[in-house]
């Protein structure tokens, strides 16, 4: 009776050691790293440093292009492609591509991850200085607009790094990329853009064929001093838009009135070709002499984010179709208040410009993007 | 192992929680927008649906949106009435099945895009009804976006009781609802699931409640020090000691009994635990199974109750049933979906024990040798160390619980370091903080409890 069926302890034991397999933990959590497509942590090319575009300087940049236009900007790429290392290169230079070209965001790069090309911390202060001339070379020179409305969004970023602590938010985090090699024939397109920023213009053999989509947007919307001067790059849009839209008689305004609120604009990033089936609001060509010029005034802000001769060809064509052009509201028409928003319609034109709430700092903050039904990425699909 | 310290109660706690935001889809915006999670059940259907107010408060008509306490009344039928207009489910021929708001909740909701804002939670149920199969309908969602176009409702799925997705696994990602500009309309969600079957639910019951008794050393450590004295009898002066080897029938007659014992007291609270009749704080059941398993280890070292082991298997079998349904509930999916997860569970559980109690069989055959004392003793005493761990890292959090409950939603003011961030999810009762989007911005390496925690407290 003292001897122990050994067969009979077998199974027992069998299933112990199950038990005890069973006992393994799980695993810790987050040993898995993130969801499959998940942000994970910031790349290290966000180098979350400040690079005050207004200290840069080009003149080096601008003595080694001398043409001017379309000329200069292949020059400016190609010196600036030949001073980079072969790693920023292949981030700088991609292949065309409107997939590619779709990748921008309002958001900074701390939430949007997708954008490409090589940030302007990564690079020495010659390579920024020809960032610069690139800029200058392929925006508009007036005050406020163009170049200059640029580098106020990028020290708005600045602003905000300092003031929400969160070093995400720098001006040298904004990204540059040439989709498509900058030449005489062929297309391509300048890709510029970060936190509330889009630029993209797309040429194609020397010539521009987009301007769109453009992304500005600007927190917080009151003028801030950083990097050295005042900044409130959206000022001029929301003042233009605002006496615009003030102007309209008050049966003008009740058929400009939009009944949904918007919180956002609609046809953002990531929504190509979202537009409302029919165009809402008052018809343009319904207006007065004096209205519509203060609406085309408020166009001018978009469209002269370009150089001058290609502001030029798109406002022409605008002044155009601007008869058919609607205009349309939500909210007060001062554009003051959170949750104003106005759009602009057009058979090709689409503008919208959103008051939202502060998110990072009290107060109010712009969204706005400038598209062209058929000429956004210069009309490829 | 497992019993590691604050592990078995942060893995079987928490885990499930914390999955559930380390998988929280790619999909997700930073933005105050709309989530719906969906739960389909054998024949219902359940809709958890979280709004950020302040986008609500933009789209309801009444002229109080703006700042009145949505949850107080009359705002809160209205709000109610509003969900109801603007929320239908269709049957797979277009006929409209009835549906209910069960309740609503106010959260705080935290993003690192927007910061910190109120947020309403709406659990919607479309109960069993003549031609509604929650496999193939379709929801049309309004709230808010016919107001707010810009806004949109990401939709999820948390269970699906037959495709097998019983528990909080976490939701996945299943689409979204936006609003057409083209059409000038907001189109049905449509839902349309593979064919799934009843067994494949049940069988995710059993294996859930095999995993969960097998996975807890705690539950077991209990039962075997109940079953290591089976086979033997107090005595000694005032039966103080034990004594060896009794016999075989009087060895199975107290093994079966004891088994049995428990088996009734937890099927019984399980029962009861996973219908809602009874509900014990989660933290305050942690700790009662903690001490149970310390009053049964003490006992099989010196005799504290012999020949009343069934009762305490009983007794606190019905509290190991409690910590068993804090699975189950929370589902709302209708009584058949619920009957059979607690029948597949329980299965589970009985498998599972009876696989423990195998493993005890080789403790009854070398309980006749003089020795045994000295490992029973040892195991015993290993079970005791064990048993203190846990009363003691069970019982930090419980203190902090009872702050927690007076601020109900609010900040966690406690030393975060002390605990695992498992238990920390588990009293904020629900994974949806946007907590992915804080772990994702954290630093390469960082800890992801360490992060979980901060954001909690921020």
């Amino acid at each position: 009776m003292n001897r122990i069926p050994v067969s009979a302890a077998a199974i027992p034991l069998l299933g112990c050691a199950c038990l005890l397999l069973a006992q393994q933990p799980p695993g810790p959590p987050g040993a898995g790293g993130g969801p499959p497509g998940g942000l994970g942590p910031i790349p290290s090319y966000y180098t979350n440093r400040s690079v005050p575009l207004g200290a840069v300087d080009t003149v080096a940049a601008d003595r080694a292009c001398t043409a001017r236009g379309h000329a200069k900007l292949v020059c400016l790429a190609d010196l600036l492609k030949k001073d980079l290392s072969p790693e920023l290169l292949a981030r700088l230079q991609l292949p065309y591509s409107v997939k590619d070209a779709g990748k921008w965001s309002n958001f900074p790069p701390i939430v949007y991850r997708d954008r490409v090309g090589v940030t302007l911390g990564e690079m020495s202060p010659a390579q920024e200085g020809i960032v610069k001339s690139l800029l200058k070379e392929a925006t508009g020179i007036a005050v406020g607009e163009g170049y200059d409305e640029i580098e106020q969004i990028l020290n708005a970023d600045d602003f905000l790094k300092d003031t929400t602590r969160n070093p995400g938010f720098a001006s040298g985090n904004f990204q540059i990329a040439f989709l498509g090699t900058p030449a005489a024939k062929g297309t391509w397109q300048f890709y510029f853009g970060g936190h509330h920023l889009q630029f993209s213009s797309t040429y194609r053999d020397g010539a521009m064929i987009g301007a769109t989509p453009s992304f500005r947007g600007v927190e917080p919307f009151t003028q801030i001093k950083q990097n050295g001067r005042d900044n409130a790059p959206m000022a001029q849009e929301h003042a233009a838009f605002a006496t615009a839209l003030v102007a309209l008689s008050p049966a003008e305004q009740s058929r400009a009135k939009l009944s949904q609120t918007y919180t956002d604009i609609i046809v953002g990033p990531q929504r190509e070709g979202t537009y409302p089936g029919t165009k809402a609001g008052v018809r343009v060509g319904d207006l007065s002499q004096d209205r519509r010029a203060l609406l085309l005034r408020a166009i001018e802000t978009y469209v002269g984010d370009i150089d001058p001769p290609d502001a030029a060809t798109f406002l022409a064509k605008y002044r155009k179709e601007l008869a058919d052009t609607y205009v349309s509201f939500s909210g007060t028409p001062s554009l003051t208040a959170e949750n104003d928003y106005v759009r602009v319609d057009g058979p090709s034109l689409w503008i919208e410009f959103s008051m939202q709430p502060g998110r990072l700092v009290p107060g109010i903050h712009p969204h706005s993007v400038w598209r062209d039904r058929s000429a956004d990425y210069g009309g490829n699909k | 192992m497992r019993w590691h310290l604050g592990w078995l109660a942060a893995a079987r706690l928490g885990v499930a929680a914390l999955v559930a935001v380390m998988s929280a889809p790619a999909l997700a915006h930073p933005m105050p927008n709309t989530e719906i999670s969906i739960s389909l059940g054998a024949d219902s259907a359940v809709f958890d649906v979280a709004v950020p107010a302040p986008e609500l408060r933009l789209a309801l008509p009444q002229p109080w949106a703006r700042t009145a306490d949505l949850l107080a009344e009359p705002q809160r039928s209205a709000v109610a009435q509003y969900f109801d207009a603007h929320f239908s489910v269709r049957a797979a021929g277009g006929v409209e099945v009835p549906h209910v708001v069960r309740s609503i909740t106010r959260w705080e909701a935290h993003d690192p895009d927007v910061g910190s804002y109120e947020e309403l939670r709406l659990r919607i149920e479309a109960p069993p009804a003549p031609g509604f199969d929650p496999r193939n309908f379709s929801l049309q969602y309004s709230a808010v976006i016919h107001q707010v176009p810009n806004h949109f409702a990401l939709v999820y799925l948390n269970r699906d009781f037959y495709a097998g997705r019983i528990a909080n696994q976490g939701p996945v990602e299943f689409g979204v609802i936006r609003y057409d500009f083209s059409r000038d309309a907001i189109p049905a969600f449509e839902v349309t699931m593979a064919s799934g079957s009843l067994w494949r639910g049940l069988w995710a019951a059993v294996s859930l409640g095999f995993m969960h008794v097998l996975g807890g050393l705690d539950h077991l450590l209990f039962l075997a020090s109940l079953l290591i004295v089976a086979p033997l009898r107090a005595q000694g002066g005032r039966g103080w000691q034990w004594s060896l080897f009794q016999g075989w029938p009087y060895t199975a007659r107290r093994f079966l009994g004891i088994s049995l014992a428990f088996t009734l007291g937890h099927s019984l609270s399980l029962l009861l635990g996973a219908y809602e009749l009874v509900h014990v704080p989660r933290i305050l059941v942690e700790i009662a199974i903690a001490g149970s398993v310390l009053l049964a280890a003490v006992h099989a070292i010196r005799p504290l109750f012999a020949g009343q082991e069934w009762k305490v298997a009983a007794g606190f079998g019905l509290v190991h049933g409690l910590a068993f349904s804090e699975t189950l509930t929370g589902a709302g999916l209708g009584h058949l979906t619920q009957a059979l997860t607690v029948l597949g569970f329980n299965l589970g559980v009985e498998g599972a024990q009876l696989v423990a109690m195998a493993c005890a069989v080789p403790l009854l055959y070398v309980s006749r040798w003089r020795w045994f004392h000295v490992l029973r003793i040892a195991l015993m005493a290993i079970t005791v160390v064990l048993a203190l761990i846990w009363i003691a890292d069970r019982s930090v959090p419980a203190f902090h619980v009872n702050t927690r409950i007076a601020q109900r939603v609010g900040q966690l003011d406690f030393d975060a370091s002390r605990f695992a961030a498992g238990d920390i999810l588990q009293m904020q009762r629900g994974p949806r903080e946007h907590l992915q989007t804080s772990l994702e911005h954290a630093p390469g390496g960082a800890d992801a409890r360490l992060v979980l925690v901060e954001t909690l407290r921020r």
